[in-house]
């Protein structure tokens, strides 16, 4: 029977060195010619994925393209509810998240696992920092006041009939976005796990470690777009 | 004969000579971006930041020194350029693909290709209707009629959302004119009356002003009069110097609708696509503030709505 | 002649069969539960589809059986009348019945039938086998998929049972916003669409990778049968185009709980801007649809008449051209509702896609020639497409020409438009290749006079029910309306009439599968004569898919010059050398 996962940890249980999901125990799956190929082709099946998540955000952002030009007073006047600086913020901590988990994969690349461990918590924390940036700042001051999406709505000082419709564009991009954020930590904390367990990857096994970077990026490569074009409209 | 899918293989090097692939076996050799490179990257990146942010800043300080309103498009491009330029960066260094095998780029390119395919045609559309004929025209009512917001289908509302009947009024009329009736029976409330009077409502009206414009004008989000403030409090309330955009009215057609904007009608519209959805009523040359009302038909020739023309 | 590198033997020699059983009854079904072997998961993929196939033929029978009369009158006792009841207040009833049969059919058909059929059931089974591969690239992503499968069709029966859905199986705003309100139906059928795309997703990506990394050694892009080009495309297709669904189908799930506005002119928003992106999708699944049904003519057709396949670069690119094109199209489903310039651009660009299908057709009709054509089941059915997907696709230039369109739009022309190449294409090129593979799946010879009498009555009844709907849609009869003047009732009729010949059709195949099953002759390995690697394994495969790594040494369809494998040069004479042409 083909079983889904052969590495049964019937080695003798001395330490992390013996643990089969130590790197230097891993091998690869029987229907690749060799490891290198199992690796390409892993980090392929990643590329393939990110392009659906691209192309989910392109639907989000061409109904902010199409109700701009439909409406551009309506977006002028809900971006000023928006401080800049808080999503400047936004930015920077994704950029360094990003920075954190290149370090990562180098780190892994060169078998340093404390590294690796270093750099991933940051990513971690930068993660939630994100998170409770959007939510304490952003969130729940608007919400309170009312300017919410669609029917939700109960500002009463709006200046522009349509902006109902930006806040439903506002809240499903970022909103879409921050799910994002919290399926690349979750990715990233399974890493992180089995990096401190088992120091489950080195310079011959680090498929996982590339992988998650890569759907890390992508969140930030997302903000990089939705930050200009949510905050920085006048 | 077991076998599982991970079973650990060696790898026998001098197998498969036809090996499609065109890669041969043992090197293992994964490019390592140096830890240099990485910091580079992201100071780049966010000096790109920086930069972004402080573009932007000026277009608004040139706006408002220069009494001047710049395009939306040029906002735009210089915020998605910069976007493109860092998105690339990321692509390029943090997700390594300027040293991965090139087919991960071209699946990236192939990508942008369609999103672009998407937004393009999409907004053709939608940037377009009504160019030949009045009857394609999006009916620009601006948000919307409100009609249907309290739509029942066999007496049971459509939607989990709050079930409001804006009475045929948009969304944020409907939200303005409950504040405003909440503020008059407030100053009511404080008379003794149990319905507000004429003063009520207009002392309801003033506080109204001076919450918007203490939040808008003085925090610089919105230098001007709102279009709603029929009486003109943003002077009597004493905020006009904060007004740094004044519009002068001569030569400029396109603004004085601006300021003539109805409550329910403005035509200000510096998108992609200059006067998207203005039919020939609106452009009034004399500078005589017209704008048609929300029930005037929109597809009337300019002949017929304007007798000067 | 073989095409098998002996050298490099691997352990599977007293390997058996991927079906035998193994570990007693509750055994085998936690096996296939949880296996990651891609014929095991392409076997209950098949299984599957053809259950939801059944399912939305019933639908479409009982549309069918409505059709039949004008008007349901329940007072002059007719059949029909009875189904749903007839007077006042029933026959508003009835129509919401009608309403709920056709989108069930619509949503059953596409999304749990149509677009997973041939790649997930087919392409799963014999992509890595004809590339060589011992499996594919993602095989755990493989059983994630296919359980993804699986709940998004639980979805969507359970919206049906609980009642069912009527906003058309493209969930137009506001229809999908506005009816049902009081129940979670349009929302779970919403859902149902959402995860199955999630489904096709994977499974397209795993085959992308599969054709980059897996290839056996000795097969390049150009040794690759026409069915893994076909079947790339597609997945390139699913990649690309299903996200967006995933997304417009998000929006409308907020649109209905929470009236974000982006569709609800009400707020502003724009319902056609949901038909955009509905179709941003939805035109280029049609190509899903129809590329893999092309893929596996291709074989069909050389296979069965032994012949070199005629352009094998022109089909191979067309297919990607027919991919490429696709993402730009779609507007031509919103001729009656865009601006004038878009439309313009649309209608001129749809008439780009009748290239790469008419090269396609083309090159089909030329590897004919000269052919030792046989008349089997596969031929027949070959044969079948070629007529029916040729009328299919020349009747979507009149649709994509901007005038006549304007008339033919959400007219029975289209239906008939569609049916001819989702049915007489994709279906037809479906079951033939089910009939071709059969034998190498289950390791069994069907009843080839039985199979032949199926493919004739699915021809004449295919015929029988839509072509008559080509002359109904222009002459005024539109789609989706459960009553109609009493002029149209001839053709309906003779239309109601042709499903019964299909439904007789489908139900011979069906005995003739059981019978194949239960009592069906031993199938050899190479019963055709192919020359794709799939045919060099035994039937049924074994686990392992080979028993030696697998060398190519020749191209798929070398008939002319190569003996295939396990046949005898007695049974399969190469042409005289010197009447061969060079290729
Ligand atoms: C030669 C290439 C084709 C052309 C030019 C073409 C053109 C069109 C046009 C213009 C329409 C819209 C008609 C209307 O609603 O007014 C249409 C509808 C449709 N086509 Fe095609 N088509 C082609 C091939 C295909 C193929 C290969 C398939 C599927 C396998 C397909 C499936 C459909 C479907 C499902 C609809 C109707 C969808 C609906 O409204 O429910 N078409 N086609
Ligand atoms: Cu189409």
């Amino acid at each position: 029977m083909a079983t889904i996962d052969a590495n049964k940890p019937d080695l003798p249980a001395a330490g992390a060195k013996s643990h089969p999901l130590y790197w230097k125990n891993r091998g690869f799956a029987h229907h690749f010619r060799n490891a290198d190929e199992q690796f390409d082709a892993c980090k392929l099946g990643m590329w393939l994925f990110l392009t659906t998540e691209v192309l989910l955000f392109a639907g989000i952002f061409c109904a902010y393209a199409i109700f701009r030009m439909l409406y551009p007073e309506a977006w002028t006047a809900g971006s000023h509810h928006l401080d800049w600086r808080f999503g400047g913020l936004n930015t920077i901590v994704l950029l360094i998240s990003s920075w954190t988990v290149a370090s990562g994969v180098r780190s892994a690349q060169l078998g340093n696992n404390a590294a690796l461990i270093r750099n991933l918590l940051i990513t971690l924390v930068c993660a939630a920092l994100f998170v409770f940036i959007k939510l304490y700042f952003e969130y729940i001051p608007k919400l309170s006041m009312g300017k919410a999406p669609g029917t939700f709505f109960s500002y009463p000082y709006a200046h522009d009939p349509h902006e109902p419709l930006w806040w439903s564009v506002y809240y499903i991009g970022t909103g879409i976005h921050a799910l994002h954020v919290f399926i690349g930590a979750g990715l990233l904390t399974w890493v992180l796990v089995r990096a401190i367990k088992y120091e489950a990857y080195g310079p011959t096994e680090y498929t996982m470690v590339e992988t998650s970077a890569l759907y890390w990026h992508l969140v930030d490569l997302v903000w990089i777009f939705l930050f200009p074009l949510l905050y920085l409209i006048h | 004969m077991e076998h599982s899918i991970d079973d650990v293989h060696t790898p026998n090097p001098d197998f498969d000579p036809t090996d499609p692939h065109g890669h041969g076996h043992g090197h293992h050799g994964h490019h390592i971006i140096s830890a240099r490179t990485l910091m580079t990257i992201l100071l780049i990146l966010l000096f790109f930041t920086v930069l972004t942010v402080a573009l932007s800043r000026g277009e608004v300080w040139i706006q408002d020194t220069f009494h001047v309103i710049l395009p939306q498009w040029l906002n735009v491009i210089i915020a998605m350029s910069i976007a493109t330029v860092k998105a690339v960066l990321v692509c390029a260094y943090f997700m390594g693909l300027r040293f991965d095998k090139a087919l991960n780029s071209i699946i990236m390119l192939i990508c942008v290709a369609a999103v672009i395919c998407f937004l393009f045609f999409t907004s053709i559309d939608l940037g377009n209707r009504g160019a030949v004929s009045q009857l394609r025209a999006t009916v620009p009512t601006p948000g919307g009629t409100g009609y249907g917001l309290d739509r029942t289908y066999d007496g049971i509302s459509t939607a989990a959302s709050p079930r409001i009947s804006t009475s045929g009024q948009p969304i944020t009329e409907f939200r303005r004119n409950e504040k405003l009736a909440q503020l008059a029976m407030t100053e009511a409330a404080k008379h003794g009356r149990t319905e507000p009077n004429e003063a009520d409502v207009a002392a309801g009206e003033a506080e109204f002003w001076r919450y918007y414009y203490n939040d808008y004008v003085k925090k610089g989000k919105h230098p001007h009069r709102h279009e709603h403030d029929e009486q003109n409090l943003f002077e009597s309330l004493g905020f006009a110097h904060h007004d740094t955009n004044v519009i002068e009215p001569v030569d400029r057609p396109d603004l004085d609708a601006v300021s003539a904007s109805s409550p329910n009608f403005s035509y200000r519209r510096t998108g992609i696509t200059p006067h998207l959805l203005d039919d020939g009523s609106s452009h009034d040359a004399h500078g005589d503030a017209h704008a048609p009302s929300a029930n005037e038909s929109h597809d009337a020739t300019p002949a017929e709505t304007d007798p000067d023309h | 002649m073989t095409t098998v590198d002996t050298t490099h033997e691997l352990d599977h020699h007293d390997e058996g069969s991927y079906l035998t059983p193994k570990y007693g009854a509750m055994g085998t079904v936690w096996d296939w539960m949880t296996t990651v072997d891609h014929k095991k998961i392409g076997v209950m993929y098949l299984f599957a589809v053809l259950f939801m196939f059944f399912l939305g033929g019933v639908a479409a029978l009982a549309v069918r059986l409505e059709l039949l009369e004008p008007v349901r009158i329940a007072a002059d006792g007719s059949i029909t009348g009875q189904l749903f009841g007839g007077d006042g207040e029933a026959i508003a009833t009835g129509n919401q019945v009608y309403n709920r049969l056709f989108t069930l059919h619509g949503a059953i058909m596409v999304f749990m039938f149509i677009v997973p059929s041939v790649p997930a059931s087919l392409g799963n089974f014999f992509l890595p086998l004809m590339l060589g591969a011992k499996d594919v690239a993602f095989p755990r992503l493989n059983l994630f998929s296919w359980y993804i499968y699986v709940s998004g069709s639980i979805f969507g029966i359970a919206s049906i049972v609980l009642g069912g859905v009527d906003t058309g199986w493209t969930f137009y705003t506001p229809y999908s916003t506005t009816t049902d309100a009081d129940h979670w139906r349009v929302l779970l059928m919403v859902l149902a669409a959402f995860v199955l795309g999630f489904s096709s997703i994977l499974t397209g990506l795993n085959f992308i990778v599969t054709t980059h990394k897996l290839r056996a050694p000795g097969m390049g892009w150009f040794d690759m049968p026409l069915f893994i080009w076909a079947i790339y495309a597609t997945s390139i297709i699913q990649v690309l185009a299903t996200p967006v669904i995933g997304i417009t189908l998000l929006l409308l799930i907020f649109e209905r709980l929470f009236k974000v506005g982006i569709f609800d002119p009400g707020l502003g928003g724009d319902p056609v801007l949901y038909q955009h992106f509905f179709w941003f999708y939805s035109h280029p699944v049609v190509y899903v649809m129809i590329l893999p049904g092309m893929g596996i003519i291709s074989e069909l057709l050389s296979v069965h008449c032994r012949k070199q396949i005629f352009g094998y670069r022109a089909i191979a690119f067309s297919s990607l051209g027919i991919a490429a094109v696709s993402f730009i199209v779609w507007g031509h489903h919103m001729f009656t509702a865009m601006g004038e310039l878009a439309s313009t651009i649309f209608s001129a660009l749809t008439f780009l896609v009748a290239i790469p299908t008419a090269i396609k057709v083309f090159n089909w009709i030329a590897t004919l020639y000269k052919g030792s054509i046989a008349i089997n089941t596969p031929m027949l059915y070959a044969l079948s497409f070629l007529f029916l997907f040729s009328i299919g696709g020349l009747t979507g230039l009149p649709l994509g020409a901007l005038a006549t369109d304007l008339h033919l739009h959400d007219s029975y022309f289209v239906v008939a438009h569609f049916h001819y190449v989702m049915m007489g294409g994709t279906v037809i090129a479906f079951i033939g290749g089910i009939h071709h593979w059969w034998p190498k799946m289950f390791g069994r010879m069907y009843n080839e006079k039985a199979g032949m009498l199926g493919c004739v009555l699915v021809f004449i009844g295919f015929n029988l029910t839509f072509m008559t709907q080509f002359f109904l849609g222009t002459q005024g009869m539109p789609r989706r309306y459960a009553s109609y003047v009493d002029e149209f009732q001839f053709l309906h009729s003779l239309s109601t009439y042709g499903s019964w010949f299909l439904l007789a059709g489908f139900l011979t195949h069906l005995f003739n599968f059981i019978h194949s099953l239960v009592a069906g002759p031993k199938a050899p390995p190479n019963p055709w004569g192919g020359l794709t690697v799939e045919w060099e394994t035994e039937s049924p495969p074994i686990e392992h898919n080979f028993h030696h790594e697998v060398l190519v040494k020749h191209g798929p369809y070398d008939f002319d010059t190569v003996v295939p494998p396990h046949c005898d040069e007695r049974d399969f004479p190469l042409p005289p050398q010197d009447q061969v042409r060079a290729h």
